[in-house]
C-alpha cells in the first residue's frame, strides 16, 4: 500500500538525515567506540528527525554487520524486522497516551529481562513530555539504574516539560529547525524521484511555510502532489491562502490613504478567492514591519525584493507614523483572532476600519514612540534616530498624499486602554511571546535576547534587563533595539520606551520550568493548547 | 413546518440532527434522489459524490482512492456548517464502497454507504464533542487509539471521524500524536476543525490538510432553490446571510420561523438604539434567559451592526442583511462610524466575555450601553 511522502521518505540511514549533523556525529562516533550511553533524549521541534534518529539508532545498536560504520546496513534481519515496526527488541511507547505510574511500572517490570536476540533492548519512550509527574518519577528510578543491556531514548517537542532529574541522567541532544535551503533540496530530490513536476521557487515557498519542519514541509507537497499537475508558486501560494504581494500592498496604500470603502473592497476580493483571512493578516503586519524598518533608515534590514523595498522607503515618508502603529497592532490583533465566527473575514475588516479611522485619544501614548534606549548605564553606543513626534490628538490626514480627510472617530478601538494599564506585571507575562516572535523573525537578535528579562517599568519606560554590557551595547544598537519594539507594540498592543541595563537575568527555558502547574501559564498551555514558546 | 417535512423527506435518516452545537451534515442526499445535470454543484465526471460545490476537495480525494494513495489522515478545515461532516462521511463511504460506479466514487446504495450514512457502520467509529462548548478529553482519545487498532469488522477500511477536533483538550489531541502519525495500515483517521491555527501543530504537521472554503453565494442560491425547492428570493437572501455555508442555512429550517425569528431579532436591535437605558437593561434581562437563542441572536445583531458600520462609511457599501437595506441606510445617516465601531465592537466583546463564562446580563447590559441614540 502506499504510504504518504512523509513515511515513506522517513530516514533510514544515518545519511538519510537532513541537518542535524552534530547528532549524528556524535551518535555515530558513540557507536564506532562503543560508548554508547544508557538513556538519550531528543528534543526539538516537531519534524525534525527525533522519532526517525531514535529507531537508526536503535537499528545500529543491533544491528548484524560486521563493519561498524556501516550500521544500520538495512539488510540483516534485525534491521528488517525494526523497518517493519516487529523487532522483538526494540520497544516503542506512546507515552502520551500512556502517561499513567502503572503505564511506567510496566514499563519498569520488563526492563530487568535481556535481550532476547540482540545486543540490546532498546526503549523508545515517544512524546515523553505527556507522562504524569509520578510517572516521571518511577521512570528516574529506572534510568538511576539502567541494566547494561538496555538503552532508553527519550523524544519529546516539549523539552521544558521534562524534570530536571529525569533530563540529568539523559545524554541529551537538541534537535534543530532546517534551513529553507537544507529543506528545499531535500524537496527537491524527492520530487525528482517521484516524478512530480515543480518549480523550486514552488518548493521554496513551501519550505519557509514550514519554518522549519521537515514533516510540514513533505506534509505540504503531498497536499500539492496529489492533484498531479505540475507544482508551480503560483499554486503552491493558492494553497497556502496566500495572497499576491500586490494585494497586500495595495491595502496597505489605502490604509495610508485613509480609504476605507477600497480597503474594504480590496478584503473581499482577496477571501473570496480563497485568500486565508489570518494568514492575510499576518501578511499585512509583515509589510507594515517593513515600512516601520524603513522610516528608521534600516531598509536594509528588511526582507524582500528591491521593489518592495523602494516601495515600503517611498511609503514610510508619506504615511503617519501613528497610524503606521496603529495598523500593525490592529492587524497584529486580527492575525491573532482565533473566532472565526460567522465571517470569518471580519477581524480584517474591522482591523482596516481602526487603522484608518482616528481615536482622537487625547492620550498620546497610543501614539507612536520615541526610541530611547540609549540611556543605560554607561551611555550609549550610537545616536539613535528619532521618530517622529506622537499624533496630535486632533485629527489629521494619515498620509500627506491623502485626498480626503478620514472620518473623525471619537472612540477608542476594542481593547485599548493597554497603555494606561500597563504594568511589569503584563509585559512579563507577555514576554515568552515577544521573544518567540523576534526569533522567528530575527534569529541572530534572539541569541542577544534569550537571557533577557523585563526588569522594571516606570513611566513609560522599560527597562530590559541584559547579562554584560558587551550584550547590553549590542542590544541598545537602533536597529535591534527598534525590533524590540515593534514586537512589543504588537504584542502588547501598545508602544513603550526601552532601555537596557545590567541586571539579573534568565533563559526562557529555565523560566518556563518555573510555570507552576495549574498556574496561569501552565493551564493556559494546558487547557488551551497556548504555546509560550516553540523551544528548539 | 410543510417545508421541513418535505426536507425529511430528502435528508438521509440519522445524519439529519438539530441538536445545537453539533454540525449540520445534513445535506447529503441519497444517491437514489433526483439529479439535476452536472456542473457546479459537486457532480464531477457524471458521478456524484452527493455535496453542494467543494469541487476542488472532492476532485483530490477521487483522486486518492482511484490511485490507490488514499493518505492515513486527512485534516478537513472551514467554518461550521461549511460541509466538512459530510464530506468526510462521503469519503469514508467512497473507500468503502461494495459496487463504485467509477473508482473513487460511492454508489450510495450499498451496505457499506447506507450504513455509514446512517453512522451506523461497525468500522465507522465518530468522535466528536456533544453540545455547544464541549471538549473532547483524554478519555476519548484513548477510545480513539484502541479503536483505531482494531481490525476492520467488514469493511475495507477502518475509519475514526474526529469531528470539531479544535475542541479537544491538549492532552487529549496529544494522545492521539503517535496514532495520528502511524495507524495501521486497515485505519483512516478523519479530523475536522475549523481552523488548522486552532490545532496543536504537531496534529496538523502529520495529516493531510484538506481546507473547505466559503461556497458562493450563486450556488447556495441555486441549490436551495433546485434542492430544496426554495422560491428566488428567500433562496437568494438566505444565501446572502450564509457566510457561503450551506449546513448553517439548513440549520435555520423551518424557514418561515427563521424569517419571523430574524423580524424580532432586528426589532430588538433597533429597539437597544432607540430606548433609554431602563429600556436596554430589560432587553439585556430578556435576553440572558435562553443561553442556545442568545448565540444566534448575538450573531444576527453584530452582523446588523457590522451592516450598519460599513453603511457610516460609505452610502452604497454592499451588506449582508439585505431585508433590512432601508432601515440600516437610514439609520446609517445618523450614526457616526465611531459610533457603529463601538456599539459593534461592545457586542463583539459580549459575545467572547459570554463564551469564557461571564455572567450574561452583566455583559449584555455593558454592551447595550454602547448602542448609538438610533
Ligand atoms: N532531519 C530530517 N531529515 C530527513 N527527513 C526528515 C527529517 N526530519 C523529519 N523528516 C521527515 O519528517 C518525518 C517525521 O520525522 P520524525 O523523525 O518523526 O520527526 P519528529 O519525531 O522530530 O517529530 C520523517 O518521516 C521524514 O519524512
Ligand atoms: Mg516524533
Ligand atoms: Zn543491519
Ligand atoms: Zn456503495
Amino acid at each position: 500500500m502506499n504510504q504518504v511522502l512523509y513515511r515513506k521518505w522517513r530516514p533510514q540511514t544515518w545519511e538519510d538525515v537532513v541537518g542535524q549533523k552534530h547528532v549524528v556525529h556524535t551518535l555515530k562516533n558513540a557507536l564506532a567506540t562503543g560508548r554508547i550511553a544508557h538513556a538519550y533524549l531528543f528534543s526539538g521541534p516537531r519534524g525534525t528527525g527525533k522519532t526517525s534518529m531514535a529507531r537508526i539508532l536503535a537499528k545500529a545498536a543491533n544491528c548484524s554487520a560486521e563493519d561498524i560504520a556501516a550500521r544500520p546496513c538495512n539488510q540483516c534481519a534485525r534491521c528488517l524486522a525494526v523497518n517493519e515496526g516487529n523487532y522483538l527488541d526494540l520497544i516503542e511507547i506512546d507515552a502520551a497516551s500512556n502517561t499513567s505510574v502503572e503505564d511506567v511500572r510496566d514499563l519498569r517490570e520488563r526492563v530487568p529481562f535481556a535481550p532476547g536476540d540482540g545486543r540490546y533492548k532498546v526503549y523508545i519512550i515517544d512524546e515523553v513530555h505527556m507522562l504524569s509527574t509520578a510517572a516521571f518519577n518511577a521512570l528516574l528510578k529506572t534510568l538511576e539504574e539502567p541494566p547494561a543491556h538496555a538503552i532508553f531514548i527519550l523524544a519529546t517537542t516539549e523539552a521544558h516539560k521534562i524534570p530536571a532529574t529525569v533530563v540529568s541522567r539523559c545524554q541529551r541532544h537538541e534537535f534543530r529547525r532546517l534551513g529553507v535551503e537544507e529543506t528545499t533540496a531535500q524537496l527537491m530530490e524527492m520530487v525528482k524521484a517521484e516524478g512530480i513536476q515543480a518549480d523550486k521557487e514552488a518548493l521554496e515557498a513551501v519550505a519557509r511555510q514550514a519554518t522549519g519542519s521537515m514533516r510540514d514541509a513533505i506534509s505540504l507537497l503531498d497536499q500539492l502532489g496529489s492533484m498531479g499537475e505540475a507544482i508551480t508558486l503560483a499554486r503552491t501560494l493558492e494553497m497556502l491562502g496566500s495572497t499576491g504581494g500586490e494585494t497586500v500592498q495595495q491595502l496597505v496604500m489605502c490604509i495610508a490613504r485613509g480609504d476605507s470603502a477600497g480597503g474594504l473592497q480590496i478584503i473581499h476580493q482577496a477571501t473570496d478567492s480563497g485568500a486565508d483571512a489570518r494568514q492575510f493578516a499576518r501578511q499585512v503586519v509583515d509589510y507594515l514591519r517593513g515600512v516601520m524598518m524603513a522610516a528608521s533608515g534600516n531598509t536594509d534590514l528588511v526582507e524582500a525584493t528591491p521593489e518592495i523595498r523602494a516601495a515600503m522607503k517611498d511609503l514610510s515618508q508619506k504615511i503617519d507614523p501613528s497610524v503606521l502603529y496603529r495598523a500593525i497592532r490592529s492587524f497584529s490583533h486580527a492575525a491573532a483572532d482565533l473566532r472565526s465566527g460567522w465571517r470569518p473575514q471580519l477581524p480584517l475588516e474591522l482591523a482596516l476600519i481602526d487603522s484608518i479611522l482616528d481615536p482622537g485619544s487625547p492620550n498620546p501614548a497610543a501614539g507612536a514612540p520615541t526610541a530611547s534606549g540609549s540611556s543605560g548605564a554607561g551611555g550609549s553606543s550610537r545616536p539613535v534616530p528619532q521618530r517622529p513626534a506622537p499624533a496630535a490628538p486632533a485629527p489629521k490626514p494619515a498620509v500627506k498624499l491623502a485626498e480626503k480627510p478620514p472620518q473623525a472617530y471619537a472612540v477608542a478601538p476594542p481593547d485599548s486602554g493597554h497603555a494606561s494599564g500597563m504594568t511589569l506585571a503584563r509585559i512579563r507575562e507577555s514576554w515568552s511571546r515577544v521573544i518567540g516572535t523576534i526569533r522567528e523573525r530575527d534569529s541572530r537578535s534572539y541569541t542577544l535576547f534569550a537571557r533577557a528579562q523585563p526588569g522594571s517599568y516606570e513611566g513609560d519606560l522599560l527597562s530590559v534587563y541584559v547579562d554584560s554590557d558587551l550584550v547590553r551595547q549590542k542590544c541598545s544598537r537602533p536597529e535591534t533595539l527598534l525590533l524590540l519594539q515593534g514586537v512589543l507594540a504588537e504584542v502588547l498592543g501598545s508602544p513603550l520606551r526601552i532601555r537596557f541595563a545590567i541586571g539579573k537575568t534568565q533563559s526562557i527555558a529555565e523560566g518556563q520550568a518555573k510555570y507552576p502547574d495549574g498556574g496561569m501559564v501552565d493551564t493556559a498551555s494546558r487547557e488551551f493548547g497556548a504555546q509560550v514558546i516553540d523551544l528548539p | 413546518m410543510e417545508l421541513l417535512s418535505e426536507m425529511q423527506g430528502i435528508w438521509s435518516p440519522g445524519v439529519f440532527s438539530l441538536v445545537p452545537g453539533q454540525m449540520y451534515a445534513i445535506f447529503a442526499i441519497p444517491a437514489s434522489g433526483k439529479k439535476a445535470g452536472g456542473g457546479a454543484d459537486g457532480k464531477i465526471g457524471g458521478m456524484p459524490w452527493d455535496i453542494v460545490g467543494h469541487e476542488g476537495a472532492v476532485e483530490l480525494l477521487r483522486r486518492d482512492i482511484s490511485a490507490g494513495r488514499v493518505a492515513h489522515a486527512y485534516l478537513f478545515t472551514g467554518a461550521d456548517g461549511i460541509g466538512k461532516r459530510t464530506l468526510a462521511l462521503q469519503m469514508a463511504q467512497a473507500v468503502n464502497c461494495e459496487a463504485p460506479p467509477a473508482p473513487g466514487d460511492p454508489c450510495g446504495k450499498c451496505r457499506a454507504c447506507t450504513l455509514i450514512a446512517a453512522e451506523k457502520h461497525p468500522d465507522l467509529f465518530l468522535l466528536r464533542p456533544e453540545g455547544s462548548g464541549a471538549r473532547i478529553l483524554v478519555d476519548a482519545a484513548r477510545e480513539v487509539v484502541h479503536s483505531v487498532m482494531l481490525r476492520p469488522i467488514e469493511a475495507a477500511r477502518r475509519i475514526a471521524l474526529l469531528a470539531d477536533f479544535h475542541r479537544a483538550l491538549p492532552n487529549a489531541a496529544n494522545a492521539l500524536l503517535k496514532t495520528i502519525e502511524e495507524p495501521p495500515p486497515s485505519a483512516i483517521l478523519l479530523l475536522t476543525a475549523e481552523s488548522a491555527d486552532e490545532l496543536l501543530p504537531t496534529i496538523t504537521s502529520r495529516c493531510r490538510v484538506i481546507p473547505l472554503r466559503p461556497l458562493p453565494e450563486s450556488v447556495i442560491a441555486r441549490a436551495l432553490q433546485e434542492r430544496w425547492k426554495l422560491p428566488p428570493e428567500r433562496a437568494e437572501v438566505l444565501a446572502r446571510l450564509s457566510g457561503g455555508r450551506l449546513g448553517w442555512v439548513i440549520h435555520q429550517a423551518p424557514w418561515e420561523e427563521a424569517e419571523a425569528g430574524r423580524g424580532e431579532l432586528f426589532a430588538q436591535w433597533l429597539g437597544i438604539l432607540r430606548g433609554n437605558r431602563a429600556a436596554r437593561f430589560a432587553t439585556a434581562q430578556k435576553a440572558a434567559e435562553d443561553r442556545e437563542e442568545l448565540r444566534s441572536a448575538m450573531q444576527s445583531w453584530e452582523s446588523f451592526g457590522h451592516d450598519l458600520l460599513l453603511r457610516t462609511l460609505s452610502k452604497d457599501a454592499e451588506i449582508t442583511n439585505v431585508d433590512f437595506i432601508d432601515q440600516i441606510t437610514e439609520l446609517g445617516e445618523r450614526v457616526t462610524p465611531g459610533q457603529a465601531r463601538r456599539w459593534l465592537a461592545a457586542l463583539r466583546r459580549a459575545e467572547e466575555q459570554i463564551d469564557r463564562n461571564a455572567n450574561v446580563k452583566l455583559a449584555l447590559e455593558a454592551a447595550f450601553l454602547d448602542a448609538p441614540n438610533g
